[in-house]
């Protein structure tokens, strides 16, 4: 039992411990222009779990307290991945959402995403009847050394990045302009 | 003819010792943004070495050190031709820097190797190497050029290295992950911006009580106002700078900037405060008198100006 709880303790502490990210932050930023106004897009995005209906790489979301402030959401990727997310803002008026992912666990590289410390912001914006929709994020490569393999680098990272983004607001579009 | 030459050497004079600059390191594009603050205008663009992320001016203004974490190195540029006349190879990490108060030395923080190398102005090359604690990622010197305040991000401390024995003499805990760190010599207070606890925390040097005030989301760097015994602290994930009053002791006010401001100082007129926001590639002018933007200057891609980046 002693050991039970050393461990679990360890486990605890472990994540805190390292979060050593020596490479440099990296940044991706995706836009798209839809033929619908900003009001129905918000709709469509504005429950902070509805990304499980509107993303088509994202099959599952749950979230501990809906689209209030801090809540958490887990979501799963399709390839099995899951991803923890907490929400920092939620402004209807700004039709805007951003969103962080939570520390991983130590040494933990996510299958297809293998980024770190992620944080993110879509925001829709009007002119004339359109509306352009902005997803930003801001990461690591979560390859914590020096010399990453080809598939762990900040390149890759960029790519699988700006993949999840434009699969995203590509989709988005496709549901607003229905 | 005379006072076209009097006329001339005013000028002169002027320039050279009238101006401020800013060099702000752009990560994206390996370069410095030179900005004359007086016009605010970007004059110079100079390549460096790869990802540089930390800048200092010498106090005499004559030389700018800039680290590369990824190319390893830092880059020395001469503020009189604006080019940069040396690359000197570093461990695996280089990114907080500092000169001493006398120019003679240089400080450089080494994440990779949890080391502080110090580099000799004169001849260019690295001196000693002292260890220090995990992920060395801010750095400040006493006036004295007694002691070096180093925050080890990864560890949750401050350490103060003595100059003269280049050991560790004190190990101080503090919030979570410190990263920027600022000196107040008239109070005799360290500052550390704890990008994981969303606070700073105030070291009374004196007594080593320490008082933690809550900030923004992941805070990074901090920069002194004593003629308002304030300090300013950009919040990377707020967009945001929080405005500290230290006899208060809390957060008075929060003005909004860019995206991930990063490195913030002050223009030796005490009158302007610049900040380089990293996602938007634009350092914002601050008034600290009516706590408003003023201006925005559009620099290089991914601007982190991490450092003492004003000449003075």
């Amino acid at each position: 039992m002693k050991y039970l709880r050393l461990c679990l303790l360890n486990m605890l502490l472990i994540p805190a411990i390292v979060l050593a990210h020596g490479p440099s932050r990296q940044k991706v930023v995706q836009e798209i222009e839809i033929n619908a106004s900003a009001d129905k897009v918000w709709k469509i995005i504005e429950n902070f779990c509805s990304i499980e209906k509107w993303h088509p790489g994202i099959i599952k979301c749950s979230a501990d307290n809906g689209s209030e402030i801090k809540s958490v959401r887990t979501i799963e990727m399709e390839n099995g991945e899951k991803i923890n997310e907490v929400l920092f803002k939620h402004d209807p008026e700004g039709k805007k959402i951003q969103y962080g992912m939570q520390e991983l666990e130590a040494g933990r590289i996510i299958k297809g995403l293998p980024i770190a410390t992620h944080g993110s912001t879509i925001s829709i914006s009007e002119n004339a009847g359109k509306s352009k929709v902005q997803w930003k994020g801001a990461f690591y490569r979560s390859f914590p050394g020096q010399q990453p393999p080809p598939e762990l680098t900040d390149e890759a990272c960029i790519k699988a990045v700006t993949k999840l983004y434009k699969t995203g607001l590509d989709n988005l579009k496709n549901i607003a302009e229905k | 003819m005379p006072y076209l030459v009097l006329l001339l050497f005013v000028c002169w004079i002027d320039g050279a010792y009238g101006e401020s600059y800013a060099y702000i390191t752009n990560q994206g594009d390996d370069s410095v943004s030179v900005i004359n603050t007086n016009t605010n205008k970007v004059i110079r663009t100079i390549a460096v070495g790869h990802r540089p992320a930390g800048v200092v001016v010498s106090n005499n203004g004559k030389r700018v050190y800039v680290s590369n974490p990824e190319s390893k190195d830092i880059s020395v540029i001469d503020t009189k031709t604006l080019k940069n006349i040396k690359t000197i190879k570093m461990g695996s990490g280089p990114l907080a820097i500092a000169v001493s108060p006398d120019n003679q030395s240089v400080y450089v923080a080494d994440w990779y190797e949890d080391s502080i190398f110090i580099v000799d102005t004169a001849s260019l090359s690295i001196i000693n190497k002292i260890k220090v604690g995990d992920s060395p990622s801010g750095l400040v010197v006493n006036p004295n050029n007694k002691f070096l305040y180093v925050a080890n991000r990864d560890e949750n401390t401050i350490m103060t290295v003595s100059l003269s024995e280049n050991k560790i003499i004190d190990t101080i805990d503090v919030g979570t992950a410190p990263f920027g760190l600022a000196l107040n010599i008239e109070r005799n207070e360290l500052y550390s911006a704890n990008v994981r606890s969303n606070n700073v925390s105030v070291i009374n040097l004196d007594t080593k009580e320490i008082t933690n005030i809550a900030v923004g989301s992941f805070p990074y760097a901090i920069e002194i106002d004593n003629a308002n015994n304030r300090l300013f602290v950009t919040n990377q994930r707020s967009n945001s700078i929080s405005v500290i009053s230290l006899s208060e002791m809390k957060t008075v006010k929060t003005i909004n900037v860019g995206e991930y401001p990063e490195g913030i100082d002050l223009h030796p007129n005490n009158i302007h405060l610049y900040v380089a926001n990293w996602f938007d590639n634009i350092v914002s002018v601050i008034d600290i008198s009516s706590l408003k933007v003023i201006a925005e200057i559009e620099v290089g891609e991914g601007c982190r100006a991490y450092g003492e980046f004003i000449s003075h």
